[in-house]
């Protein structure tokens, strides 16, 4: 797991002349040749992959075959089947809904991220103002979202607005622990280091604490992100005109079961492919993270 | 390299004090207390007085505890003395961080950085622009065995290259005066061994001026033209002896009767400041976490 990526390291040689330090053993197997690092990458992902397909298929081919017997209602249970074949002949309207779903999806995600990156750094810069903001920020979670969403609605209207508010909500509190958290991290003799160079604290947090927390705060945004489509599902479940949680509410008072099953398969599907979306964003913006022989986080 | 330059210099003669011309760095009666546990203060330096003249390699050798990385972190600018005065230029007022290279044991190099850019990351600190800081680097890479390496993430290094990497960010960022607190000390004795000698020749052509500290009194002999001896805790200067080595030196140098008689002496006032006032090694072990 850990062996991957990193570079055969021969033993240690001290260029032994001034002017002529080739001698100085380090072999680079992966990183510093493109096509060879992208085949390591593929064959990771299908190491990955194929034993959850695996699974997955089988688990398919069990609810095919019960979901098949003369005893089930296909109004409770549509087989895999059932549910495929209304997927195709609703793609048009779903395709519709999904991208309204997906528009609250980024807007309320790069909403909850801005805020969270923002409070993060607020409450760095300020002792008293950690004390101050974290325990409102604490707070904020503890609101069941579920009781609040229908206000929203009532407040904020069948739009866009009311939808961002409840993702915000979701969203932004891992955000700000997993930055905060990167950035108190940081190595206090690095912080002193750069204290004789003569930077300033603002300096230092854009050149050592910032750099030093984006690991950690991918960390929260990969979270973040697989809860911004549950949120905006919810929204919209509550009380929408369009979306995907429209449609799936719709579709469940018409018991026409097997539309409402597909449109959660998209859902299921547009969550996975923001989720990818983010750990390729994290790859190619952190490529020192995975020259230290980490496999990326999928 | 070396052996083609048989031909010995003679030592520079440091200008210090007594010859009247200003030292680069002067260290005047400085004393230091931290705040213990329980509210005790402890003096962790007593009245040190030491001098480093421009282009001079001074080692500062001493017993663990004795609060020579305080000194370090004291001309470093990082802390104020509780008594006495610390000079740069004969300046005794301005401000010193910003103004010496100070490298610490660890290489605290920045994992997200290459090499190159680790190298410029003190220059940029300090306002020099990416561009010229990297064409700076740049050109004491090759002298710094790192040729071929600018794009290398630290991770992929060995330890003695990350601490080549972290020595040439210290000695671009360090004007004139560089401040080594155990450079080598994390590192094995081979790859230790190999960077000593590495160091001594890359000193030899910078001749900037150097404050080391370290508790290995060969290493003191084989780099430094003086060595102060730290007494343990509270630490005062012990003993102050010149090395009657020329340049460029070689490790085979340190056989020489004269060296050994003075390593004896070295060690002696060592061990005799801690028979004096000997403290348990594991108080010394806590008041170096407790700073």
């Amino acid at each position: 797991m850990t062996t991957q990526l990193k570079p055969v390291k021969s033993q240690e040689v001290i260029p032994s002349s001034f002017t002529t330090p080739e001698d100085t053993g380090i072999a680079y197997p992966v990183h510093r040749n493109g096509a060879l690092a992208s085949l390591e990458w593929g064959s990771l992902m299908a190491r990955a992959i194929v034993p959850a397909l695996v699974v997955l298929a089988a688990l398919v081919a069990l609810w095919q075959w019960y979901a098949s017997q003369p005893n089930i209602d296909p109004q409770q249970l549509p087989t895999p089947l059932a549910v495929w074949t209304a997927l195709l002949s609703e793609r048009d309207i779903l395709w519709q809904h999904t991208l309204v779903t997906l528009q609250e999806t980024l807007v309320g995600f790069g909403v909850a991220l801005a805020a969270g990156v923002f409070f993060a750094t607020v409450i760095d810069f300020s002792p008293w103002l950690r004390r101050a903001l974290y325990p409102l920020l604490v707070t904020s979670q503890t609101i069941p979202i579920i009781t609040i969403a229908p206000l929203l609605v009532l407040w904020f209207g069948f739009g866009l607005v009311s939808k961002v508010i409840v993702i915000t909500l979701i969203c932004f509190f891992p955000i700000v622990v997993a930055l905060a958290d990167g950035l108190r991290a940081a190595d206090p003799e690095l912080l002193r280091l750069y204290r004789t160079f003569g930077a300033g604290a603002v300096r230092i947090f854009w050149s050592v604490r910032l750099p030093g927390a984006l690991p950690s705060l991918f960390s929260g945004v990969r979270i973040a992100i697989t809860y911004s489509v549950i949120g905006a599902i919810f929204g919209e479940y509550v009380g929408a005109s369009a979306g995907l949680g429209y449609f799936i509410e719709l579709k469940q008072h018409s018991f026409a079961t097997a539309a409402e099953m597909a449109a959660i398969l998209v859902t299921a599907v547009l969550s996975i492919a923001l989720f990818l979306s983010v750990a390729l964003i994290e790859r190619l913006a952190l490529p020192w993270y995975y020259a230290q022989g980490r496999e990326s986080g999928l | 390299m070396m052996e083609a330059q048989t031909a010995r210099m003679q030592i520079p003669e440091p200008q210090d004090v007594t010859t009247g011309a200003t030292p680069l760095l002067d260290v005047r009666g400085v004393s230091m207390r931290y705040h213990a546990s329980g509210g005790a203060m402890l003096t962790a330096l007593a009245d040190v007085n030491l001098t480093v003249a421009a282009g001079e390699f001074v080692a500062l050798v001493g017993p663990s505890g004795c609060g020579k990385s305080t000194l370090l972190a004291l001309v470093a600018g990082l802390e104020e003395p509780a008594a006495g005065t610390i000079a740069l230029h004969g300046d005794a007022g301005a401000r010193r961080l910003g103004r010496a290279g100070y490298m610490p044991q660890r290489d605290l190099l920045l994992p997200w950085r290459r090499a190159l850019d680790n190298a410029t990351a003190g220059l940029e600190a300090q306002g020099v622009s990416r561009r010229v800081a990297r064409q700076r680097a740049h050109a004491i890479f090759a002298d710094f065995g790192l040729d071929g390496f600018e794009r290398a993430y630290p991770s992929t290094l060995s330890g003695g290259m990350r601490q080549r990497v972290a020595f040439a960010r210290t000695v671009l960022a360090g004007g004139d005066l560089l401040l080594l607190d155990e450079p080598f000390g994390a590192l094995d004795a081979l790859t230790r061994a190999g960077l000593q000698r590495w160091l001594l020749d890359v000193w030899e052509r910078l001749k900037m001026s150097c404050l080391l500290v370290t508790h290995d009194v060969e290493e003191a002999l084989l780099l430094a033209d003086r060595i102060y001896v730290l007494s343990p805790r509270p630490g005062h200067v012990q003993l102050e002896r010149r090395v009657p080595l020329a340049r460029p030196r070689q490790p085979e140098m340190l056989a020489q009767p004269d060296i050994l008689a003075l390593k004896a002496e070295l060690l002696a006032a060592l061990s005799e400041g801690m028979e004096v006032n000997g403290t348990p090694m594991v108080a010394d072990r806590r008041m170096e976490a407790a700073q």
